[in-house]
């Protein structure tokens, strides 16, 4: 699967390379359109399980720790690069926060510091990347809620379909609601340390 | 935002509704793993060609390529590691786990 992914992923990096500038307006339509598609064959994969809610009454409240966990552990992560590359303790935080959802972090960073927009820009598309290309292996030799831990904030849209693939409907409700505060999150924290960094 | 997660919510549920009640044709239900690979690939495809189109990303991969990289590798090791940490404390349905409790 994996080597399938880097395939048809390298192909469709190396076609845009390559394409129209008027192919761009149309991917963001295409993608949108394949993703609603997808989220109703998962909807139609969950509905053909009567056990799934039964089975997540049993974990209860305790799913919610996995999107606390996966917050957390990003902003460690974010604490760490601060100090390997000397950068302000907010501005990694404000990167880290991006959680995958490149476009938000970026436009919210880019107007205060273009660099460190750029450099959110780029950390959450290779970890959107990243996540496409690791979840089957991480599925298979770790667990399956760390896929939910790798997709992030795309656990609930375009990551929800591989995570599916890869582990079972019971994962599939969890990673969703896991991406839904997870993306909530990265709309309250990367503004705050963004405020923190300029001391607003 | 909240009409994106509006969204992709009713198209699971109605997704999820129509299959339970039975409304969905047999034939159709039983190729959807295959229906939800095809389009998956697309969907990788057409992420590659907007990746590949953005002269943003392309312009700036040389400069500040390897901070990025290390940021991405980084924070998700971290979110996978704590959601490991807390998968072995706190989950033990095999259902959920994957059947991993090593």
């Amino acid at each position: 699967m994996t080597k399938k992914i880097l395939i048809v992923l390298a192909a469709g990096i190396l076609s845009g390379l390559i394409m129209p500038d008027a192919v761009q307006g149309k991917t963001g339509l295409l993608m949108d359109a394949g993703l609603c598609l997808l989220l109703f064959f998962v909807g139609i994969d969950l509905g053909g399980n009567s056990e799934i809610f039964k089975n997540l009454k049993k974990a209860g409240f305790k799913i919610l720790i996995v999107p606390v966990a996966t917050i957390a552990g990003s902003l460690l992560g974010g604490v760490v690069c601060s100090v390997l590359f000397r950068m302000d303790i907010f501005g990694a935080l404000a990167v880290a926060s991006g959680m995958s959802w490149y476009t938000l972090s970026a436009i919210i960073i880019t107007p205060v510091s273009p660099e460190l927009g750029a450099i959110a820009f780029l950390t959450n598309v290779f970890r959107e990347m990243m996540a496409f290309v690791c979840i089957p292996i991480i599925a298979t030799r770790i667990g399956y809620l760390e896929t939910i831990a790798a997709g992030a904030a795309i656990s609930m849209d375009t990551g929800l379909p591989m995570i599916t693939k890869n582990t079972n409907q019971e994962v599939a409700v969890i990673a969703f609601i896991s991406g839904v505060i997870i993306s909530l999150s990265v709309t309250v924290l990367v503004p705050i340390f963004m405020g923190m960094m300029t001391g607003m | 935002m909240a009409f994106r997660i509006l969204l992709y919510f009713g198209l699971l549920a109605v997704g999820w509704i129509l299959s339970s009640k039975g409304l969905i044709n047999k034939k159709i239900s039983g190729k959807i793993s295959h229906l939800q690979t095809v389009v998956l690939f697309g969907l990788i495809f057409v992420m590659g060609v907007s990746v590949g189109m953005d002269e943003q990303v392309f312009s700036s991969i040389g400069k500040i390529g390897f901070t990025a990289a290390a940021f991405a590798v980084t924070t998700s090791g971290f979110s996978i590691l704590l959601v490991y940490v807390a998968r072995k404390k706190f989950f033990k349905d095999e259902k959920i786990t994957g059947g991993r409790h090593d």
